[in-house]
């Protein structure tokens, strides 16, 4: 505990660094991570600092390892080597310029690799297309020429010169073969169509298989056209057609025999290129999976280097000495540590050059530092996200570790739903170390950071569970205290016994109508109880009661916590006008009551001095609007049976809680209205006898800060006095929550049963499914929704109720410089 | 082949454990209402005990059927993790092919 009562004391220091090891200096001091860099000059911007060239090459090894990760997504291969390389520490200048060369290397064989694909793609693609019009077009010519086989004759090798010569009636026909994409067809022929005024003739059959485009590699579907038309001018307008419909246009031999031809040499061709294309698919793979072995952990010593001059860019350059000189914040305690990173750092830059670390005086705020553990760091977050501690306050985190649960689990009280958070809870625990990199998103990460918090709330909610004997709505007994006779039950008609109808009516006074109480049950609350007509007022009385002592005890503790504080800060006007006043408030009323709530738990009826119970909250009120005279008789709780003695008491408590009050609102703003009075007049005395000198080195405790004017202070400690004092009021009312939140869960937990599983029990296939809505609603709803409920209670009791008695939460984080944090992205600056 | 894995990896896993938790507390049921337990009842409709040795019954049934669920869903999840390793292997397969 002694690392987290309170921050870590925290040094100021300058750090001369020569400039020949600093880069080797700072990843060492990255590696230990305890030290928090000042910006030194604040108001440069980026551009102007020293090292902005080197960040520069930094974002430009990203930007390519981007650009190879971006290839190796494509292929689905695994990346490898962060690991290890978050483990190493950051690699020297050397090693950083032969990163940037391979980078460099690998980046120009990389993209000489897809130009030469991509070419390679296209050929493939012409080939392919002009094999399927090969294919296609086929089957027209091939109708066309056995109409015109008896009249065929010979004719020239072009696509312009006339195809079907023997039809005299269309004279001279030429025709036009491509590829157009499919969804561009029907705008396609709808403007052949208007152009050339009905005088072309298409046809078209689609391509079964979809082509590749090879610049962005989607699948597209094309068809294969012929268009067959008359004359020079029509055949220019269809093509200019084709091309603005971005139709690929191949040439198409006339002759069969050159066709065929053209076809078996585009054939072996394509089996060529295809050839030639896997090689260059096989390299590619082979040049990316050698990439993908390293570039994880490439990835993260780029982030190293970046970090690291990120950093350097924050220290000021002393250029006739030739260091760099940054001013830091440490942790005092950890210095040898950071000394010996240093001395690491120069000896791994091969030099004698010492870096230096010498401690300045200053006078701004420390930052707070906490030294926490796996256990811990969940906990201190809790206390961090309200605001994080003033420098050196005490701390309320390690109170935390066990009133948190404990709170938690007053409010979740169920021995089956604990156990089974607690198993969760475990699971995680047990497998931290292999679930520490899963990626499960941002609920996933804030239930394994609170691991540990949920085991122990687990494992307080078990121990309230036996406490309140509740699992799952029904009690585990162990020999009840209650003797309930069950002889007397008659038989009935069909000779089976019956047992028990009537739930029996428990008294607290020992008696019920068929039975009594033989002892007290030997932990938590009896077991019949559980079954008895009675249950909810008994459980309500005793929760709430539980409640009010559960928080006046915890306001109590927050109040001591205070005494602390000011007697670390030396502050001892606070501890004799506020210290003393609250807590004496804060007992009169409220501490009486916890005392009269234990010694009515703990007195038998009839020890009382008028044999009845008096209500302890009508008493509360009584003390105040009966003042002075002594309780009704049926109200004495103690003493003598007239209740003199009682009502002397609550008189004397009554009277020193409103003596508080004036006490706490004035004492000490007029105290030091009468110092700073006298300082004035010495002040004033000392002007008139000459002596000017050494006036302000006086400085008394108790007010360091708080020098204002008298108005300024009466205002704040009215607010301070007022809100103290209603607070202790409204604070315990809200301690009621712990009740109210009890007698939900345990009401949900109970209708669950009784409308659920209850249902089931009359047949076995029933009982299945009944079974299986349960537990999925026992998960769903009272474990998780019910369990944040009362997690979001208990952290408003800690945050409201229990932290303002003492917690100033002013400060601000300690933010090392260190390789973890940035390699999680939680360094803004560095990122 | 037609795939016998008709429950998903996660699917399995949560049959799994409510077929653990099923057993067990089911089990413990039966166990508690052939005792008579006087926590449980209210859960007997006519308070006769008959009538709890039933419901003793039925319990034991259902969690036999919540063992029938946990060898199916342990069957599954072999399954399911066969067919992770064999994408897993067709994956290194492909990435180190062309060593």
């Amino acid at each position: 505990m002694g690392t987290l009562w309170r921050s870590q004391e925290m040094g100021r220091a300058k750090l001369f660094v020569p400039s020949e090891v600093s880069y080797e200096v700072v990843s060492a001091l990255g590696d230990i991570g305890l030290v928090q860099f000042i910006d030194a000059n604040p108001d440069l911007n980026a551009f102007q600092r020293k090292f902005v060239n080197e960040v520069r090459r930094c974002d430009e090894m990203e930007r390519k390892l981007r650009f190879f990760e971006s290839e190796i997504e494509k292929l689905k291969l695994e990346i490898n080597g962060a690991e290890e390389a978050a483990s190493m520490p950051a690699p020297d200048m050397k090693g950083m310029h032969s990163m940037e060369a391979e980078f460099d290397r690998l980046e120009r064989e990389m993209k000489e690799i897809n130009n030469n694909e991509q070419v390679l793609k296209k050929q493939n693609l012409e080939l392919t297309e002009l094999h399927e019009i090969l294919n296609r077009t086929a089957m027209f010519f091939d109708e066309a020429e056995s109409a015109t086989a008896a009249l065929s004759a010979d004719t020239a090798d072009s696509s312009n010169t006339p195809l079907l010569e023997a039809d005299e009636r269309s004279g001279q026909l030429a025709f036009v073969t491509g590829v157009i994409a499919r969804e561009r067809v029907p705008g396609f022929e709808r403007l052949l169509w208007r152009a050339c005024r009905g005088n072309v003739f298409l046809r078209r059959v689609p391509i079964d298989e979809p082509v590749h485009d090879p610049t962005t590699g989607d699948e597209i579907h094309k068809e294969v056209f012929i268009v067959f038309y008359q004359g020079e001018q029509l055949g220019n307008r269809v093509k200019k057609i084709c091309e603005g419909y971005d139709a690929t246009i191949y040439p198409c031999p006339n002759l069969p025999s050159k066709r065929r031809e053209l076809r078996e040499g585009v054939k072996t061709r394509i089996l060529d290129l295809q050839n030639v294309l896997h090689r260059t698919e096989d390299h590619r793979r082979h040049v990316l999976s050698t990439i993908a072995f390293k570039l994880g952990g490439w990835i993260v010593q780029v982030k190293k280097i970046k970090a690291i001059f990120h950093t350097m860019n924050k220290f000021n350059v002393d250029g006739t000495r030739k260091s760099l000189i940054a001013e830091v914040w440490y942790p005092l305690a950890r210095v040898d540590e950071i000394q010996h990173a240093l001395r690491v750092g120069t000896s791994r830059a091969g030099s004698d050059m010492q870096a230096i670390l010498n401690d300045i005086p200053h006078d701004s705020k420390p930052p707070t530092a906490y030294f926490t553990t796996k256990f811990t760091r969940g906990f201190q977050s809790i206390v961090d996200a309200y605001g994080v501690a003033t420098y050196r306050e005490v701390n309320p985190g390690p109170f935390t570790i066990i009133t948190f649960p404990f709170l938690f689990a007053v409010m979740f009280g169920d021995l089956g739903h604990g156990f089974l958070m607690m198993l969760v809870a475990l699971m995680l625990v047990l497998k931290e170390k292999s679930l520490k990199n899963f990626d499960g998103g941002e609920i996933w990460d804030t239930m394994f950071n609170g691991r540990y918090i949920i085991l122990l709330m687990g494992l307080f909610s078990m121990y309230t569970g036996f406490v309140y004997n509740d699992i799952f709505s029904k009690a585990l007994s162990f020999g009840s205290g209650w003797s309930i006779s069950e002889e007397e039950i008659p038989m009935n008609i069909t000779g089976s016994a019956t047992l028990e109808l009537r739930a029996p009516y428990l008294d607290l006074n020992g008696t019920l109508h068929n039975g009594d109480l033989r002892h007290a049950y030997a932990f938590g609350i009896d077991p019949m109880w559980q079954v008895s007509e009675n249950k909810l007022t008994f459980t309500n009385s005793y929760k709430m009661k539980l409640s009010v002592i559960l928080g006046v005890l915890q306001m109590l503790f927050g109040v001591v916590l205070s005494l602390f504080n000011h007697r670390f800060f030396k502050k001892s006007l606070r501890i004799w006008h506020e210290f003393i006043p609250q807590t004496l408030f804060l007992s009169c009323i409220f501490g009486y009551l916890v005392i009269c709530i234990l010694y009515k738990w703990s007195t038998p009826l009839d020890d009382f001095p008028n044999q009845s119970a008096p209500s302890l909250l009508i008493m509360l009120i009584n003390m105040f609007l009966r003042f002075g005279l002594p309780p009704p008789k049926e109200q004495v709780l103690y003493g003598d049976k007239e209740g003199n003695l009682q009502g002397k008491v609550q008189m004397a408590l009554v009277v020193i809680a409103v003596v508080c009050v004036p006490w706490m609102l004035l004492t000490r703003p007029l105290i030091l209205r009468s110092r700073q009075k006298r300082r004035e007049r010495e002040a004033e005395a000392r002007v008139r006898a000459g002596m000017l000198q050494g006036s302000d080195d006086d400085h008394d405790d108790g007010h360091g800060d708080e020098e204002h004017s008298f108005g300024e202070m009466m205002v704040h400690q009215a607010i301070h006095t007022i809100e103290f004092c209603l607070g202790c009021i409204s604070n315990t009312a809200s301690y009621l929550r712990l009740w109210a939140l009890s007698l939900a869960h345990a009401q949900l937990s109970e209708v669950l049963w009784d409308m659920v599983l209850h249902n089931g029990f009359t047949s076995w296939y029933l009982l299945f499914c009944a079974f299986a809505v349960w537990a999925v609603l026992t998960i769903g709803v009272l474990l998780i929704m019910e369990g944040l409920s009362a997690f979001l209670h208990a952290l408003r009791l800690h945050w409201v109720e229990f932290q303002n008695k003492f917690y100033d939460g002013n400060g601000y984080l300690f933010t090392p410089f260190h390789f973890e944090r940035v390699l999680k992205g939680q360094d803004d600056d560095a990122a | 082949m037609v795939s016998l894995n008709f429950c998903g990896p996660k699917c399995s896993h949560c049959c799994f454990v409510l077929s653990i938790w099923g057993i067990l507390m089911l089990v413990v049921l039966g166990a508690l209402f052939k005792t008579n337990s006087r926590a449980l009842r209210s859960d007997s409709s006519d308070n006769t005990v008959e009538d709890m040795h039933n419901i003793g019954q039925n319990c034991f049934i259902a969690a036999g059927l919540y063992g029938a669920t946990l060898l199916i869903s342990f069957w599954q999840m072999r399954l399911s993790r066969k067919a992770a390793q064999q994408r897993a292997e067709l994956r290194t397969e492909n990435s180190y092919s062309s060593y």
